[in-house]
């Protein structure tokens, strides 16, 4: 028996059979596979890695673990129907999913959205942005030893939940934001529960950053750890915190404004370092400019719809079905089969916590969506992991993986 | 496409590109600053003059502040367009998903295989001949339960409906049967283990404490 044999075989003895895929005992390289289930990778990520004792010479992620058919299922459903769909892809910005998709087919029917509901899309969204950003606070500080991260990221997100909640009756998967505006006005009382978040956040954010910031060991796992360069990142098509901690100075909301953002001033956190603590600055930053925006959205939000009211896409009011004939009869018609979007081909895209979350959305003039595709973040992200992997060690590609923030559900749809 | 002031723009304009010059036309738009967001793949069997399948691009120039997308037409069997995963590394993923979902072969792509199904997976999921729910569900048979239809809950299994005993003398009756699995409806699963299944010419394990049936 070789060398290599023999040392296949220890491994399968020790019942570690599956994780080791080859071995050569010249270069002292093996390749093995860290996950798909595996605490550190966010979900069912699975990395086939080439190593080099605890050196990654290579990382190649193999996803489709979570893969369930959302884009084929939007395609059965109505344009109001699909929503329900997309919101469950990205499962930690379900608002961004939502809106991309909203925009986009709002782009074919040349429908306008009324203030109050561009503005309580923008509410919503950075109040998503903030609790997905406690996520990845609280993961990626369990992921390095930090487990108090996770406990104080996961209490604040409550917060949030509670505000979902009461604002769309759900914690996730909201299917708030709809072709048109939102389908719901935001209910009485809200202003205090977001008073709440603003006054509270800020100083949780000086205790989180007490917490890292000028950690020593925090700064051993982070400083110089998974480099991006500005070029890998405009190659790999890297947005969203991660571009931007690499240089690549590109938020949708300021370049190209959608929703309310025209309307709101707010700074664009921009790193050079592009490595993983630059990451976790720049997320930090943007939960600050967040709270600024959602306090900003307060003061601005408009009275008036909160949908465009056309009878022809939107259901009439309760109130009017008792004495309207016109009213019976949209509602009959939308609710049995829908509205008709005009044939055509449209794509949004959204500054999700992630980077840019589009939909491109094909109609063929019928009541269903053709085709409904999401340029998922996550999924384009997932392709720098690998340059930012190689060259360091399997504990560092640990912190990588945290700071480049992983949703499966979005990679895999 | 119109468009009313102060809403989105999303997309400037829409362009049509021949497959045989994608790849150099990639190259030139790379040249003038595009650079590529997203790339699917789009079934335009249904789509009135517009081929069989398609590449979409959606390309964004960063100092315009401006987005284009590309339409290319991906023609004959299996559909082939040449990729741009060497212009645009970036292309990579959303190429594969584009062949995964629709069996578009991207010509020049480094590593073309299946990215979300399965590697041995037939056919082309997003397809529209790819009918929902013609699939069938992969689950192992459950040896006790039953579920009788949609929405109802799992019964125990009756003996004349027992696929696994299909084919095997009948020894007891159907009340026995259910009155066994009442006793010990985990003893067919550590039966099953310890491979004694067959030689027993029944599935059904009665409690250790129940005497053998005369």
């Amino acid at each position: 028996m070789s060398i290599a044999e023999s040392v296949i075989q220890t491994i399968e003895d020790k019942g570690a059979g599956a994780f080791v895929e080859s071995y050569d005992p010249a270069e002292e390289n093996m390749v093995i596979n860290m996950g798909p289930v595996h605490p550190s990778t966010h979900g069912v990520l699975r990395l086939v890695l080439e190593l080099s004792g605890e050196t990654v010479l290579d990382c190649r992620p193999v996803i489709g673990y979570l893969h369930t058919g959302i884009e084929k299922e939007c395609e059965d459903q109505t344009w109001r129907g699909a929503v329900t769909a997309v919101t469950r892809m990205d499962y930690l910005a379900p608002f961004h999913n939502e809106q991309a998709y909203s925009l986009a087919v709002e782009e074919l029917l040349d429908l306008e959205v009324p203030p109050r509901g561009k503005y309580i899309r923008t509410l919503m969204s950075e109040l998503g942005r903030l609790s997905s950003h406690l996520v990845w606070f609280g993961t990626s500080g369990l992921d390095m030893g930090a487990m108090s991260a996770m406990f104080y990221g996961f209490r604040e997100r409550e917060l949030f939940l509670d505000f979902y909640e009461m604002v769309t009756g759900l914690r996730m998967n909201h299917g708030y934001n709809i072709p048109g505006g939102v389908w719901q006005d935001l209910p009485e009382g809200w202003e205090e529960v977001c008073d709440n978040i603003v006054s509270i956040m800020p100083g949780r954010i000086d205790d989180y950053e007490s917490l890292l910031t000028e950690n020593p060991i925090w700064l051993e796992r982070t400083k110089g750890v998974g480099i991006m360069s500005t070029e890998d990142a405009v190659r790999f098509g890297a947005t969203g915190p991660i571009g931007r901690a690499a240089g690549l100075d590109w938020d949708l909301r300021r370049d190209m404004p959608y929703e309310a953002y025209g309307e709101l001033s707010f700074d664009v956190p921009v790193a050079s370092e592009g490595d993983v603590y630059a990451r976790y600055q720049v997320r930090m930053a943007e939960m600050r400019e967040s709270v600024k925006l959602v306090a900003q959205v307060m003061d601005k939000m408009p009275e008036g719809d909160y949908k465009n009211m056309d009878p022809k896409i939107m259901p009439p009011p309760r109130s009017e079905l008792n004495r309207s004939m016109e009213a019976v009869i949209h509602h009959f018609k939308l609710v049995t089969q829908g509205y008709t979007v005009p044939a055509g081909d449209a794509y949004a895209a959204v500054e999700s916590p992630r980077g840019e979350l589009g939909a491109y959305v094909v109609s063929d003039g019928g009541t269903a969506p053709y085709r409904c595709h999401v340029r998922d973040p996550s999924f384009i992200n997932l392709q720098s992991l690998a340059s930012m992997a190689k060259g360091g060690l399997v504990a560092d590609l640990i912190a990588v993986i945290a700071s480049v923030d992983p949703v499966m559900g979005g990679v895999d749809r | 496409m119109s468009r009313s002031a102060g809403r989105l723009d999303t997309t400037d304009e829409q362009i049509w590109v021949e497959p045989g010059e994608w790849a150099a036309r990639a190259r030139d738009l790379k040249h003038e600053g595009w650079s590529l967001t997203d790339l699917a793949g789009l079934d335009t069997i249904a789509l009135p003059g517009r081929g069989a399948f398609e590449v979409v691009a959606q390309l964004l120039n960063h100092e315009l502040k401006r987005r284009i997308m590309v339409h290319v037409p991906a023609p004959g069997e299996p559909p082939t367009v040449p990729s741009v995963a060497g212009v645009w590394p970036v292309a990579d993923f959303p190429e594969r998903e584009a062949y995964d979902m629709f069996g578009i072969r991207f010509e020049g792509h480094p590593n073309l295989t299946r990215i979300l199904m399965p590697d041995e997976w037939e056919g082309y999921p997003l397809r529209k001949s790819y009918g929902v729910g013609k699939v069938p569900i992969e689950f192992i048979p459950q040896p006790m339960m039953q579920t009788q239809g949609a929405g109802q809950s799992p019964k125990p299994r009756e003996s004349d409906t027992d696929v696994d005993r299909l084919g095997q003398p009948e020894e007891e009756g159907i009340g026995d049967h259910e009155a066994a699995m009442r006793r010990a409806p985990f003893a067919r699963a550590a039966q099953g283990e310890a491979g004694d299944d067959a030689a027993s010419g029944s599935h059904l394990t009665p409690s250790p404490k129940e005497e053998p049936r005369p």
